[in-house]
């Protein structure tokens, strides 16, 4: 066999020796991880086979690092003021948070292209991490030095100028995840009251431990769960009582590789191969996070209007192969032999063990579930067939 | 991080990192070292030929995916497939976990045992990845 690597960016590539390191990154390599080089940092890809850490979160529960991902307050003193500028970044309706409330929304350019997706949080009152004040945007590792750029860019409107806007990112904090059905039962054994777990999409303040700790009932696998940040330094005091916590339950260590399947499975879109500034949120399907009624005007809303008015141009849709194989980014979708998209992502589901992928069509070009076109997965094309979104949903 | 890899004595690999273990003088069976398994990561499909078929040394033979990559499976010598792993279909993955036993994928019949002078023992090979 030639030993081939692929553009997925679960494919390792050579550890930078200046990669920016997890504050977990001993304990992972002690764990036996196999690290992985991703948007800069070192990260665990697996600690033992991809297919059981994904059954795991689908059965029990997983632990993931997720400190990559950037977070980022946005702040003036005056949470009115910096909720109007952060209604001009992003297609969502901000003015429907309130303290504790998180939605999933985009930042777009003019012509409605997706610089990030991200999640904004409306901070409650805290009284411990008293740094993370009015506003908290998660956002993807790749990204997160573009978006700060972008919002000190747009920060400097005439309208906002009088604004003391500050954009903190808080690299002194560690982000875990722990996803999965029995997320809650592991952290009750920590002593955390889950009477007062945050509903979904919310985000509270708490102690596990003598640990100050922001859980957010969020995640990226399909699964209900929460991301919890925590002081860098603590982070490894938090994750080994975690893992010996869960290891009765049989929660598992996770890395990057199952984060990819499960997100696939559940049909979230990945930035930089599902989404990108070539695509917008309404073509990707993300629709329902577009607010075009909202009362005020946001970045990207003409370009967004008009493909509201002229119709899209491609279609974002889901798949299985019907040959066992995998269709991965770029494979060219045909339909009657005639090239009509292009393969975003894809893997094997290994929940249906069937090979899974999502694209874009040229809209028009399928009839929607049960229509078939053919990918050409290197020499062969293969048949797939159209399938709901997601393929996978439990939440 | 190193890890050390390892393959049985009797066998002899190809620089495609295909492995030909004989059974008796003209019949072998042939799969992929621990070292590309380890390569491609998880293991989730592999493509077998049909009983019968016949392949010159070097031609492709099937295909192997994981998660992360695919690749064709080449000959390490000339022959006739009269047996495959069929427990490969519904378990992919022993191609990580035994590749030298469990995780074989053919059984040939070997027309030109001179073939096998092109191979490696398998010292030279694991230096070769090694390195």
């Amino acid at each position: 066999m030639k030993i081939e690597t692929s553009s997925e960016h679960s494919a390792p590539q050579p550890i930078q020796a200046s990669g920016k390191k997890s504050a977990l990154y001993e304990n992972h390599v002690a764990r036996g991880a196999k690290m992985v080089d991703f948007a800069g940092w070192q990260m665990p890809l697996q600690y033992g086979k991809v297919m059981e850490e994904h059954h795991s979160v689908r059965e029990v529960a997983g632990l993931f690092d997720i400190s990559h991902m950037g977070l980022v307050t946005v702040s003036s003193g005056n949470k009115d003021a910096t909720r109007a500028f952060l209604e001009w970044l992003v297609p969502q309706d901000l003015s429907k948070l309130n303290p504790g409330k998180a939605v999933y929304t985009q930042f777009l350019n003019e012509n409605g292209g997706i610089i990030d997706d991200i999640i904004v949080y409306e901070l409650p009152e805290l009284k411990t991490l008293s740094e993370f004040q009015e506003f908290l945007v998660i956002c993807n590792a790749a990204n997160t030095a573009q978006d700060i750029a972008w919002m000190k860019q747009q920060a400097l409107k005439a309208e906002f100028a009088q604004l003391d806007l500050k954009f903190i990112q808080h690299e002194q904090y560690a982000l875990l995840a722990l996803q999965g059905p029995d997320f809650a039962h592991i952290l009750a054994r920590t002593g955390y009251d889950t009477d007062y777990l945050p509903k979904r999409f919310r985000i509270a303040e708490a102690d596990i431990q003598g640990t100050p700790v922001l859980v957010s009932r969020t995640g990226y696998t399909g699964e209900d769960g929460v991301e919890i940040i925590v002081p860098a330094a603590k982070a490894n005091v938090l994750w080994d009582l975690l893992l010996d916590l869960g290891r009765p339950l049989k929660l598992a260590s996770v890395g990057l590789a199952a984060r990819d399947t499960l997100r696939l499975e559940a049909a979230y879109p990945l930035h930089g191969h599902d989404i990108s500034e070539a695509d917008s949120p309404l073509e990707a399907g993300l629709g329902w996070s577009v607010k075009l009624e909202k009362h005020a005007d946001f970045i990207g809303k003409k370009a967004l209007q008009q493909q509201v008015i002229e119709g899209l141009k491609k279609e974002f849709f889901c798949f299985t192969l019907n040959k066992r194989t995998i269709a991965r980014q770029h494979d060219v979708i045909l339909k009657n032999g005639v090239p009509v998209g292009e393969v975003t992502s894809g893997s094997i589901s290994p929940l249906f063990n069937v090979p899974i992928g999502m694209g874009y069509i040229r809209a028009g070009s399928i009839l929607g579930p049960g229509d078939r076109v053919q990918i050409q997965v290197r020499d062969n094309a293969v048949d797939a067939e159209i399938v709901e979104r997601p393929f996978y949903q439990k939440l | 991080m190193a890890t050390e890899f390892t393959m049985p004595d009797d066998m002899l690999v190809a620089e495609t990192h295909e492995y030909l273990r004989l059974m008796d003088d003209d019949r072998a069976r042939v799969g992929i070292s621990e070292f590309a398994a380890s390569q491609l990561g998880d293991v989730v499909f592999v493509e077998l030929p049909e009983i019968g078929q016949t392949f010159e040394q070097g031609e492709s033979f099937g295909s192997i995916e994981s998660v992360k990559a695919q690749s064709d499976l080449y000959m390490p010598v000339s022959g006739e497939v009269i047996a495959v792993n069929s427990q490969l279909a519904d378990e992919p993955a022993m191609v990580n976990d035994d590749p030298y036993n469990g995780g074989w994928m053919l059984e040939i019949l070997l027309p030109k045992p001179d073939e096998t002078k092109k191979l490696m023992e398998p010292k030279a090979y694991l230096k070769s990845v090694e390195e």
